[in-house]
């Protein structure tokens, strides 16, 4: 029964064989010297003004994390306004049970203090 | 299950009292960190084997107001072991039946029982100090009186087997109470290691019967109902192998009946088992007298008249049990003539009384049996605490040759001693005349091989019994004070709980054996004949042979005057040697001191079985089993070596898997999730 | 106008009272700390954290008593929108109610926990109240979509949990740790819905199980992937390494939920799976588990021997537990289904009981997790210890004890459809496990104390749940099935409950 797979199976014993070869040649050819240069992060070719290693302020995780939240909680809102009239009451509490736990987060990240920046 | 008797609910309350007791005391030794108050002791246990006595009495009456057929009360607590189903089912019940002869032993048992509780509450009074002892040893006794109810009041083999291995493991505690001593300890251990291998009888002879029955269609171990469907199986040969002697094929119940007289055997001191009564008076004189003298040894002669329907129908197993309760008997007689310590004296005793009622059971005269039984429970346990008093007020010491005209420092006990050793001799209105007569009259009568000779020897045995009862009463109540002067002005008697026991064993001992008035004597006139010997009348229903034919009661006066003849020649005997003519016991014992040397050695029984059996037991078990098998195999190679391995195998291989690195995880997985989509889908 | 779909409010109760608790809890926290004096006393972070704790019981214990008038009725109802997603049957509220006492279990043993750690904030209730709900959701989904939605619901606030005690570096290498395996295996999971789908058309396990061609690669090579899911979340080798470095590191009463209550679930979920969309009988399926039991009982009894940390030797032997609890699933009958019902009934207590212990023992600053420290404990704790006993003789399967009772069943079952390998392999590992469950009691009692207790008292909430752990272990040890109380006019036919629920599985 998996004999129409072995297309897929000749394929990765290719592919694999060629990642092998092509790793095995870079190790035996390859010249390899080190100097700082070459250790730096690379930007676009130019030279790192500060490390890259900085701390961010965790309030901005906090911020895009509520940012995401609320965005594609708005992305639910548009397919749920085109049909309003026809989803009636029922889709009408439906929205509401969807959003009641969404403001319930918000509060309680208001009161906590961490929307203040 | 019981079938029939009547409902007795309070039944179960005889052994379960001591029981609780037994527990609370466990638990207050465990729970409660200080020593409880003497008191409370004393009200816990004396009053929960008072309590056994009163419900006894109660079941006693309410017994015998029930028509002579149908006297037996049951109580059925619940089905302890239930197995198979349809006509294979098989039940062992939590159930006690009370019938004539569980009334005698329990009456006994909780009677006497009792009066010893009371006993010890005196005796025991100094242990008070160290290591609670005075509530460890009530505790213990507690647990004693229960397992010893338990076993005579059980219904079915099991329950009483738990009870006979319940008497023997306090007989182990209580031998070996004073455990800091390490002989003691050693004295316990055998009489443990002897009863287990009687034990091993009791287990092959139930295991038999069962089995036998079970093929029968009855797989049932109830007294009630084996003795039912006794008949069935009645005629059942047994193979047994080829090179035992009169082989090879053997009727069943002659080899149950054996089995069953090992495990008596070993329970009740009988040879070849007898070696542990004597060292068995290392204990406090209460548990000599209580345990070792008038209840659990003679739980091997309950079992036998328990199985009397069965003895009754195997003859050559009786003629053995007789033969060996007369050898038994008359060695303990020989060697109690030799023992100079005074409880050591009683214990011989107490084996020769005890192979004395083996001669009545085997002898088929199980009536007799059971009242030499009562009678010698209360002589022997009067002898024991008179003896216990004795060895209080010599401080302990327990050697005759230092004792000596104490009847006048301790008037009450010389008394009460006085009247044990008359009774217990048997001499003609006490007790234990009625007791041993009746015996005798059995012995002379029996169908036994070598009849006459039993009857003889029993009767020498009897001279004999006066003999060493009252050498031991001269050379301790007689003749000069040997001890030293200091102790024996400040001997007195015993306080008033433990002389009250003394003054109610002796009625017992003098008035007892009235129950048991001779049937020839009614040819006298003295007494209505219908009343006469109401004692075998009482047991009548429940024991096998009762309704045999007695002797001529010409001949039963003569046997009466030779055994009263026998009590006094022997009384006077030692009244002759050891006041009259106090020398001449030591110029007996040095003309004769091979013999004398043979008989203190006891026959150097303890040394052969040491020699046969013992060491090379030890010696296999040391070598063999625990060092080879048990610690180099099981414990080096299998236990310990398994587990080495595994802790290698997992700490030098399966830990390097665990990485720490979530990378290598994921890479596992994926692993495993090739493998399993490859079983999945081959 | 779109007609709305009839839905009987019983059905989604027990979510119900969950999912709100959760929401009255972080509303309450927030106006608490905010407030100087409720009822007499000053708001402190201690008293919020009790009365946040009581809330989450109290919502439990609801939809506790939803959950059991919802099993003493014996319906089946479902949960429609467009496709039924969820079912509320007898063996959705056996699960429930399990999972919801262990909720229970898990908020009592909390609360002084999180208190010596100063972590005692509103939103730990709110995110095991909301695990709870998605573990709810997930033992009633009758749907792809929805065992899906439920798992994650379940999980993802057991990431931030395992994380909660964010002072300790453990705590956080915990958290990611599940958090990256845990969506890996989520990954592979969903890859294995979408060849279902594709395979089948539908993702409603009834309609699955009419389409489904068990000679199909594709539709084989999607059981498998949800299979590994599965097998991740249970902790069944080779899927298990993540187990023992999240209990360690995870807050204790996590540690105990993680084990207990996903367990459970994820297990339930994986019966509702395998026996409405796939059919039990599947010959390679039953390999499979095998091949899991097996594996899963070796490594995780070997690797609990050589453990010097009581929550990563609890870890392992929850792993070999959950080797154990596949035996049942290799039978493929509602004996093996229901022996593990009860299996896990038993495993919740004794190893909330165990784990509540070493919670019982924790005190500021310094978890009582090394093996080591419970020397001597006999003398200075003394009810912990025989607490302590109780559970390691019941993990172990030692007679008398629900852990007995568990293992049993499963091997009389086992037994009885002919396998003997398999029980044979966990009677032996069993003995293996011996080794290090009666460590403790042995070093509990035959070593000396090394120092003198950091503190003797025990607060009353581990004290109850110690108890209530302690006498079921014992309870289901003596009856596990004619449990009467005559006293209580009660009856706790549990193993009937077990048998009775799994009726519904292969009802049709």
């Amino acid at each position: 029964m998996l004999t129409e797979y072995t297309g897929v199976l000749v394929i990765l014993a290719i592919s694999l064989v060629l990642i092998a070869v092509l790793l095995g040649i870079h190790l035996r050819v390859g010249p390899r010297r080190e100097f700082p240069s070459k250790q730096d992060p690379f930007e676009c070719g130019e030279r790192p003004v500060t490390s890259p290693r900085r701390r961010i302020a965790v309030k901005f995780y906090v911020v895009a994390i509520l940012f995401v939240v609320f965005d594609v909680e708005a992305i639910y809102f548009y397919p749920w306004g085109t049909v309003f009239r026809e989803l009636g009451w029922f889709g009408y509490a439906s929205i509401l049970v969807f959003t009641l736990p969404l403001v319930v987060g918000l509060f309680y990240e208001w009161m906590k203090g961490g929307l203040d920046w | 299950m019981v079938t029939g008797g009547t409902e007795f609910d309070l039944l179960h309350w005889i052994p379960l009292a001591p029981l609780f007791a037994a527990v609370l005391h466990g638990v207050l030794l465990v729970v409660v960190r200080r020593t409880v108050s003497e008191w409370i002791t004393v009200a816990i246990s004396c009053g929960a084997i008072t309590a056994s006595f009163v419900i006894s009495c109660a079941a006693f009456a309410r017994m015998v107001r029930l028509p002579d057929e149908s006297r037996l009360l049951v109580d059925h607590l619940y089905t302890w072991i239930g197995a198979g189903v349809g006509s294979q089912a098989f039940s062992t019940e939590l159930a006690f039946q009370f019938d004539p002869l569980s009334a005698v032993m329990t009456l006994v048992v909780s009677g006497v029982g009792a009066l010893i509780h009371f006993y010890s509450w005196g005796y025991m009074k100094e242990d008070e100090r160290e290591d609670k002892g005075f509530q460890r040893f009530f505790c213990y006794l507690n647990l004693f009186s229960f397992a010893m109810l338990l076993l005579v009041l059980a219904d079915n083999l099991v329950l009483m087997f738990l009870g006979w291995e319940g008497v023997g493991l306090c007989s182990y505690l209580l031998i070996g109470f004073w455990y800091s001593d390490r002989n003691n300890a050693y004295a316990g251990s055998k009489a443990f290691i002897v009863n287990r291998i009687g034990d091993l009888g009791f287990i092959v002879g139930m295991l038999l019967l069962f089995s036998m029955l079970a093929e029968a269609g009855h797989p049932t171990v109830g007294f009630q109902d084996i003795e039912r469907y006794f008949a069935q199986i009645a005629d059942v040969e047994l193979d047994l192998p080829a090179w035992l002697p009169g082989g090879p094929s053997y009727r069943a119940v002659n080899v149950v009946g054996l089995c069953f007289f090992i495990g008596a055997c070993g329970k009740s001191a009988q040879i070849p088992l007898h070696v542990w009564l004597p060292d068995a008076m290392a204990g406090p004189t209460p548990v000599s007298a209580l345990i070792h003298a008038a209840t659990m040894v003679t739980a091997g002669v309950y079992l036998v008249c328990r199985m009397s329907f069965l003895y009754a129908a195997a003859p050559e197993a009786s003629a053995i049990i007789a033969w060996t309760g007369a050898l038994t008997a008359a060695l303990g007689a020989v060697l109690a003539l030799v023992q100079t310590d005074i409880k050591k004296v009683l214990a011989y005793s107490t084996m020769s009384q005890l192979g004395f009622m083996f001669v009545a059971v085997g002898c088929g005269a199980y009536a007799a049996a059971m009242f030499h039984l009562a009678t010698h429970a209360f002589m022997q346990a009067l002898l024991f605490l008179a003896a216990g008093s004795v060895i209080l007020a010599m401080q302990h010491e327990q050697n005759i040759d230092a004792m000596g005209g104490l009847r006048r420092r301790i008037p009450r006990t010389h008394w009460t001693f006085l009247i044990g050793a008359l009774a217990l001799s048997g001499v003609l209105p006490f007790a234990g005349f009625f007791s041993k007569d009746a015996i005798l009259v059995a012995a002379y009568g029996a169908e036994v091989a070598g009849g006459p000779w039993l009857y003889r020897l029993m009767l020498a045995t009897a001279g004999l019994t006066a003999l060493y009862l009252f050498r031991l009463y001269f050379r301790v109540f007689r003749g000069k004070g040997r001890a030293p002067r200091g102790l024996r002005d400040r001997m007195e008697d015993p306080p008033g709980s433990m002389v009250v026991p003394l003054y109610v064993l002796s009625g017992l001992a003098i008035f007892a054996g009235l129950a048991g008035f001779p049937q020839a004597w009614g040819d006298l006139g003295w007494v209505d004949i219908e009343e006469s010997n109401s004692f075998a009348n009482f047991l009548a229903p429940v024991l096998a042979g009762s309704e045999r034919e007695g002797l001529a009661h010409e001949i039963e006066y003569r046997l009466t005057l030779r055994a009263v003849l026998a009590a006094i020649t022997g009384t006077g005997l030692a009244w002759w040697l050891y006041l009259q003519r106090p020398t001449w016991p030591e110029k007996i014992r040095s003309s004769f001191h091979r013999l004398h040397h043979v008989l203190v050695a006891k026959f150097w029984v303890d040394e052969i079985y040491g020699v046969l059996l013992v060491r090379p037991l030890v010696a296999i078990s040391d070598r063999l089993l625990y060092r080879g098998i048990d610690a180099g195999l099981i414990d080096g190679l299998l236990v310990n070596g398994v587990a080495r391995s595994i802790r290698a195998l997992a700490a030098n291989g399966l830990r390097y898997v665990q990485s720490g690195l979530i990378q290598a995880y994921m890479f596992l997985m994926l692993v495993g999730a090739v493998a399993i989509v490859a079983l999945l889908m081959r | 106008m779109i007609a709305p779909p009839e839905i009987s409010p019983s059905v989604l109760a027990p979510i119900g009272f969950t999912a709100i608790g959760a929401m009255v809890i972080l509303v309450q926290d927030a106006l608490l700390t905010r407030g100087s004096s409720l009822l007499g006393r000053r708001v402190t972070p201690a008293y919020a954290g009790t009365l946040n704790a009581f809330t989450a019981m109290l919502f439990l214990s609801l939809a506790l008593y939803v959950t059991v008038v919802a099993f003493a009725s014996g319906d089946s109802l479902v949960f429609q929108l467009a496709n039924p997603v969820y079912q509320q049957d007898r063996f959705g509220s056996f699960a429930t109610a399990l999972l919801v006492v262990v909720g229970i279990l898990t908020c009592a043993l909390s609360v002084s926990y999180l208190s010596e750690l100063g972590i005692n904030h509103g939103a730990y209730y709110a995110l095991v109240l909301a695990s709870i709900t998605g573990a709810i959701f997930l033992v009633g989904a009758i749907d792809l979509l929805g065992v899906y939605v439920g798992l994650e619901l379940m999980t993802i606030p057991i990431y931030v949990l395992a994380g909660f005690d964010r002072a300790r570096l453990r705590s956080n290498e915990a958290a990611i740790k599940y958090f990256v395996i845990g969506s890996f295996a989520t990954a592979i999971l969903l890859y294995g819905m979408a060849l279902i789908y594709g395979a089948t058309g539908t993702t409603s396990f009834g309609a699955i199980r009419d389409a489904f061609d068990p000679t199909s690669p594709v539709a084989m090579l999607g059981v498998g992937l949800i299979l590994i899911g599965f097998a991740f979340k249970i902790a069944s080798v080779p899927f298990h390494q993540w187990a023992p470095d999240v209990y360690e590191g995870a807050p204790a009463p996590i540690t105990a939920y993680m084990s207990v209550a996903v367990k459970a679930a994820a297990f339930t979920a994986l019966l509702r799976f395998v026996a409405t969309a796939i059919g039990p009988e599947t010959e390679q399926l039953s390999d499979v588990f095998a091949a899991f039991a097996v594996l899963s009982m070796i490594v995780g009894n070997l690797m609990a021997v050589i453990q010097e940390n009581v929550k990563r030797m609890l870890a392992y032997s929850s792993i070999g537990h959950a080797g154990a609890l596949l035996i049942g699933l290799v039978t493929g009958s509602p004996g093996g289904y229901a022996a593990i019902a009860f299996y896990l009934v038993v495993y919740a207590f004794m190893n909330l009981g165990a784990f509540g212990v070493v919670i019982a023992l924790a005190r500021r600053g310094q978890e009582c997790e090394r093996v080591d420290d419970f020397a001597g404990l006999a003398r200075t704790r003394p009810g912990l210890a025989a607490a302590m006993t109780l559970f390691m003789l019941s993990l172990a399967g030692i007679p008398g004890t629900a852990g007995f009772m568990a293992k049993f069943n499963l091997i009389v079952v086992a037994i009885r459809a002919d396998m003997i390998w398999l029980p044979i392999t966990l009677v032996v590992t069993s003995v293996i496990s011996l080794f290090y469950y009666l460590r403790i009691p042995v070093l509990m009692t035959m070593r000396e104390p090394s120092e003198p207790p950091s503190r003797t008292g025990i607060a009353s909430g581990e004290a109850l749940a110690l108890c209530l752990c302690a006498a079921v272990v014992l309870f289901l040890g003596f009856f596990p099935n004619h449990g009467m109380l005559p006293w209580l006019g009660l009856e706790l036919p549990v193993l009937d409950w077990a048998s009775d629920s799994v009726t519904d599985l292969f009802g049709s």
